[in-house]
């Protein structure tokens, strides 16, 4: 108590010395903050030492409420170890499952590629009746700007 | 009250005696044996599990897939932990589709590993990991598979077990195709269940290669080249498909076709991409490079006559033409059209050797394209300093120098296009990222090449070589060749090598095709033998490219 008193009176009772250093923003500004640290600590500090004297820790550390209270915590650390156990197997069965999918993808990928292949889809072009045209089979549209004038007119038309 | 103490005192020497062996027991397990047990435990419980990278894709233009790789499993067999080999075996033959004495025979190898099968399909490594055999286990791997079967084997090449490119593209860009394996730590509980995966080597997939090569062109052109087998039985034919405009390779075909997943089979020689690995006397199809340098040095016009008479005597040599005939009088495009040896040497010897030296190596023969692929040969070329006195009774003519079908296509394309030379391009994007057209020089002014090109198109009008040949809708353009093959210092009389190289429209090339049938058996003619494949892939692949007719 007597060292938070003296650290408190530090704070409140800047030194002479410093007095030069709050001339210059860039010290103003850790100067201001210095009190606030030791005053949070020693209210801290305070508290954890008061916290033997308080009545619910006094109540249980007198009776025997303090054995269930230690079996909760220490099957709670287990529990948190087992969770934890877990949730490590959980990742690598999603590791796992991820490695199979990425497989799985291949394997579909390969097997999609087979099926689009040039030959497979020639045969069941063929097998539909489908024929390759002679290029003098194949007639060409030809235009010109009556054509455009047409196309520009229908675009129009259907706004 | 004595006796209680006494019973406690047991009691707490009992607790004592109890504390001391686990305490030595303890100290047995964790000092003396602490070492041993801690690597056995480590052993058991972890395990560091290889993750396969994927080989990049290789891809045609549109994105199809001709080559890509899935994930498989090797099985392996660690042979004195079977209980029972000869169930064993059976079991994994009838999964596997293997004769269960193979099979028996692999797992009863000496020694305490054996591979039963290797690069085996996940399917059936799923159902063999199902039927927990003792001593049977599964290693990762990866399958190559060419969904589009022997299309362009020879140019998309092969992998060796060992995940290596072979020949071909799967070779030539390994580097870039080649994925790399990753590692990772498993440890498992005392179910074998895992409770830690930790990745220590993260795997990367290899990157794709998408080439300039159309499958449905390439299709076609090995159809074709498949009937030119069939009816002429060469020792090989190669095709090459080409958009003039700026040399994208759009099929690059050979014959006999390959099975890239089965290689156990093929000839060596039938692995070769015989369109940049062939070299050959060009023959015939030489002769437009030798009008087109001495029209550019404006040696000859097209419309400028020559007396020709049966034969010409260059030195020791005597050249006649293929066809015996009497003296004539033939223009330029007459010499081209008719393929007049006599008429290609005459103009030859008026181009002189000193600049005709020039123009061969100006067009590019002697030296490599540079097309991205293995491997690839740069012909023959004599040196001008090598000449003898009848080298000019034979170069202007397409002999005495050795060349390759992609260097007549290049060639040919810098005439179709306009007069710029390009090296042909086969790989258009790596890993996503467009690979750039490549540079081109002119070699020839326009007005030369389009003259050489109206010439051509003699070749396939009546009184050409090539006048059975034509696609509706569409004007061709093009030159045979009927060349002997060079043997034993001399020419065959029985071996020839039939080829024609065509571009088509011929006033606006947009597609050449360069055919080459080496051997033909029945026929040797370029103009029947290979003239015909150019017509036919022509007819296909004009419509298919939306080149409208005209």
């Amino acid at each position: 108590m007597a060292a938070a008193a003296t650290a408190r009176r530090a704070a409140a009772a800047p030194s002479p010395a410093r007095a030069p250093t709050r001339r210059t923003p860039t010290r103003r500004a850790p100067a201001r903050r210095a009190p606030t640290l030791p005053k949070a600590a020693s209210r801290t500090a305070g508290a954890v030492r008061g916290l033997p004297d308080c009545a619910p820790i006094v109540g249980l550390t007198r009776g025997r409420a303090w054995i269930p209270l230690l079996g909760v915590l220490l099957a709670g650390i287990v529990a948190l170890n087992v969770l934890t156990l877990s949730f490590t197997a959980t990742a690598g069965k999603i590791d796992t499952q991820i490695t199979s999918l990425r497989q799985e993808n291949s394997v579909l990928r390969a097997r999609e590629a087979r099926l689009l292949s040039n030959g497979r889809v020639s045969a069941a072009a063929a097998g539909l009746g489908l024929v390759r045209m002679s290029p003098d089979e194949i007639q060409y549209r030809h235009t010109g700007p009556a054509a455009v004038k047409a196309a520009a007119a229908r675009l129009a038309a259907e706004g | 009250m004595r006796l209680v103490e006494r019973r406690i005192g047991l009691l707490f020497a009992g607790f004592c005696l109890c504390f001391l062996i686990v305490l030595g027991r303890a100290f047995w397990l964790q000092g003396v044996q602490g070492h041993s047990l801690a690597s056995e435990a480590t052993s058991q419980q972890s395990e560091v599990v290889t993750v396969p990278g994927l080989r990049g894709r290789v891809l045609d233009r549109h994105g199809r897939e001709l080559a890509v790789s899935e994930d498989a499993a090797t099985i392996y067999a660690t042979p004195y932990q079977i209980v029972n080999p000869p169930q064993t075996a059976k079991k994994l033959a009838g999964l596997l589709d293997e004769e269960p004495a193979d099979v028996l025979e692999a797992i009863t190898a000496d020694g305490g590993f054996s591979y039963v099968a290797r690069k085996v399909d996940l399917g059936k490594a799923r159902k063999i990991e199902s039927l927990k055999l003792p001593g049977i286990g599964e290693l990762p791997d990866t399958l190559r598979n060419y969904p589009q079967g022997h299309l362009a084997s020879q140019v998309v090449g092969s992998v060796g077990t060992d995940g290596k490119g072979l020949f071909g593209l799967e070779m030539g860009d390994d580097g870039t195709l080649h994925g790399t394996d990753g590692e990772r730590l498993v440890v498992n509980d005392a179910l074998g269940d895992p409770i830690r995966l930790q990745t220590t080597k993260s795997e990367s997939d290899g990157e794709d290669v998408q080439t300039t090569i159309d499958s449905a062109i390439q299709a076609r052109t090995e159809a074709v080249l498949a009937q030119v087998g069939a009816t002429y039985a060469p020792q090989n034919a190669t095709a090459i498909v080409m958009d003039p405009r700026n040399s994208d390779i759009l099929a690059m075909a050979n014959w006999p076709p390959v099975d890239p997943s089965d290689l156990s089979d093929v000839n060596s020689d039938d692995l070769q991409n015989h369109a940049t690995g062939f070299t050959y006397e060009p023959g015939s199809t030489f002769k437009a490079f030798t009008v087109a340098s001495a029209l550019e040095d404006k040696v000859v016009t097209p419309t400028t006559e020559f007396t020709l008479a049966p034969s010409i005597q260059v030195a020791d040599r005597v050249i006649e033409e293929s066809h015996p005939r009497g003296t004539v009088t033939l223009s330029t495009a007459d010499i081209l059209a008719q393929s007049s040896n006599v008429g290609a040497v005459t103009i030859g010897l008026e181009e002189g050797a000193d600049r005709f030296s020039k123009w061969i190596d100006r067009f590019g023969f002697g030296k490599p394209t540079g097309i991205a692929f293995p491997g690839e040969e740069q012909g023959l070329v004599p040196k001008r300093s090598e000449y003898s006195g009848s080298t000019m009774g034979n170069l202007p003519i397409g002999q005495g120098l050795s060349v390759t079908p992609i260097q007549m296509a290049a060639g040919y394309a810098a005439i179709a296009n306009g007069g710029i030379l390009r090296p042909p391009r086969l790989v258009e994007k790596v890993g996503g990222e467009a690979v750039g057209e490549p540079q081109g020089k002119r070699v020839i002014r326009p007005g030369v090449a389009s003259e050489v090109r109206t010439m051509l198109e003699g070749v396939l009008a009546p009184g050409g070589t090539a006048s059975e040949v034509s696609v509706p809708g569409y004007t061709l353009a093009g030159k045979t060749g009927t060349a002997q093959v060079a043997e034993n210092g001399g020419y065959s009389e029985t071996k020839f090598i039939a080829s024609f190289i065509g571009f088509a429209p011929a006033k606006h090339p947009r597609l050449l095709v360069a055919v080459v049938v080496d051997e033909p058996v029945g026929d040797i003619y370029g103009g029947s033998v290979a003239a015909p494949a150019f017509g036919k892939i022509a007819e296909f692949a004009l419509p298919y490219l939306g080149v409208p007719t005209e």
